[in-house]
């Protein structure tokens, strides 16, 4: 009687532990879920405000010294190396839209339609963009119909970019 | 007469057995599981501080800036672990791995605990300290760490070069007074924590840099090398727009291992980065009415290319003395050609 009082005892102290357990891990791994999240966010942030000056976007030679210009002419190129779709900037999305002046129409700018275009999708390997971060930034891109042979133009633009999932 | 035969005594019941075998079972689980959970925790907290380091250096890297000074401040005594892995098939761009390991609290044995490293394809930093078993280099700091961020021309921008050390390392330049003006000048700017300016120097305290003779890194300015642990470390002196001396900072505060994997990494992401301006030389081209970025230009950008898929930096030091690369300088010439 009394070793089966007592097997019954440990039985409920192991399933008593076990939740205990289960409730601790479920906190725990809803914290290190949240931190990662925010680091998401945050490094995602941190690369838009930054991407105006890294080398593959950024236009050098007339940008201003405070801030650097983003280079469309270069962001189509871009987008046609494979090198830099996956994990090059730690990104699973980054874009580019024309804001100012308004382009006459919404879609995806290519090498022949810089004029009247809006967005240029360098990176695009998620359907999911929650946590979208996004950052203005002066675009510049050659047009061939200023001046007497052509010459840059410069426009206001955004830079949205998402982080990877860890 | 004495009972021999008495049968007196504690007698262990099953009960008292059973029990201290289950409570033994459990002690034990018990602590197994509490190790095993601080590890972990140790672990996530490692990584999460690596990852946030990593985002801290995003704002250190340059934009148009001659380069950025910065002091890293943590709270607790720290071991920073770099491991650079050269290009290859699958890896274009090679990768910069960075760990970090913190002391625990309460004075508990400070152990490696292989925490996942945190992987960058676009960063490169240059550090230097003691060698691990797993191809990294690890530094530790008290409290503080210290970036130079300086951005790398060759004559467009390549990457930023991060060189990192921590407040337990100390530089001396014993005859700076040899080195050129110009590099004199930068240095007294960039004001650099940890780093002594003017000899004497003393080899216990510091580590030692002379220009034109033997010490423990040796500069010397005809070769354009740094020797370090019986290592050259070759660097180019790029545009002269911008800081020229950027790899040889890298060359003088990095480990030479990792110095060369990383110049193989700038050298293949450069290879990279004329491709893209390669393409955008042949579209101003086509539609330029005045023949902005003519021919010249891009047999300039393929014979840089060629240089740098030689993985030859002293060939890409004799390319930076030649015609092509004043061509490239200008970019297409005048103003609606720039490229870049």
């Amino acid at each position: 009687m009394k070793i089966q009082q007592m097997a019954f005892m440990l039985v409920a102290v192991m399933i008593f532990f076990s939740m205990v357990a289960i409730v601790y891990f479920m906190i725990v791994s809803s914290k290190i879920s949240d931190t990662a999240e925010d680091l998401r966010q945050e490094e995602a942030k941190e690369l838009a405000r930054q991407m105006a000056g890294t080398p593959e976007l950024m236009f050098s030679k007339r940008s201003s010294p405070e801030s650097s210009v983003v280079d469309l002419n270069k962001a189509i190129y871009l987008k046609q190396h494979r090198a830099y779709q996956k994990g090059f900037w730690n990104l699973d999305y980054l874009a580019i839209e024309r804001v100012y002046p308004r382009p006459s129409r919404q879609n995806e700018c290519d090498a022949e339609n810089l004029g009247t275009c809006r967005f240029l999708t360098i990176i695009n390997n998620t359907q999911d963009l929650v946590g979208t971060q996004t950052a203005p930034v002066a675009i510049v891109w050659w047009d061939s119909t200023l001046g007497p042979g052509g010459d840059y133009r410069f426009e206001l633009g955004r830079i949205h970019a998402l982080a990877s999932r860890p | 007469m004495i009972n021999y035969l008495s049968k007196r005594g504690y007698e262990f019941s099953f009960a008292w057995i059973f029990a201290i075998f289950v409570g033994g079972v459990i002690i034990f689980f018990a602590i197994y599981f509490a190790t095993q959970i601080v590890g972990t925790q140790q672990t996530a907290r490692d990584v999460s501080q690596s990852k946030s380091l990593g985002i801290l250096l995003t704002p250190i890297e340059t934009e148009l800036e001659e380069g950025k000074f910065a002091k890293i401040y943590l709270t607790d005594s720290t071991k920073l672990y770099f491991e650079c892995k050269p290009p290859s098939s699958s890896n274009p761009f090679g990768s910069q791995n960075l760990r970090m390991s913190i002391k625990p609290p309460l004075g508990q044995k400070w152990e490696d605990n292989q925490a996942p490293a945190v992987t960058f394809h676009n960063k490169y930093f240059f550090a230097t300290g003691e060698p691990t078993e797993f191809n990294e280099i690890y530094t530790e700091g008290e409290k503080n760490f210290y970036v130079l961020s300086k951005p790398l021309y060759l004559p467009f921008k390549i990457a930023d070069l991060m060189i990192i050390y921590s407040d337990k390392q100390k530089f001396c330049f014993e005859n700076i007074g040899q080195a050129p003006p110009d590099f004199r000048r930068r240095m007294n700017q960039i004001n650099m924590t940890n780093v002594k300016l003017t000899g004497p120097c003393d080899p216990k305290e510091y580590e030692v840099v002379c220009f034109g003779r033997s010490c423990e890194i040796s500069i010397d300015q005809n070769q354009k090398k740094v020797i370090k642990n019986g290592k050259n470390l070759y660097y180019v002196l790029s545009s002269e727009e911008h800081d020229p001396y950027a790899m040889l900072y890298a060359a003088i505060f990095s480990d030479p291992d990792n110095y060369d994997c990383q110049v193989k990494r700038l050298m293949a992401h450069a290879s990279k980065l004329v491709d893209i301006y390669y393409q955008k030389s042949n579209y101003i081209y086509l539609r330029s009415a005045t023949g902005c970025n003519g021919p010249e230009i891009r047999s300039a950008l393929q014979s840089l290319n060629t240089t740098l898929a030689s993985g030859n930096i002293l060939a890409l030091n004799q390319f930076i003395g030649n015609e092509d690369y004043r061509n490239l300088k200008e970019s297409g010439g005048g103003i609606g050609c720039e490229l870049f």
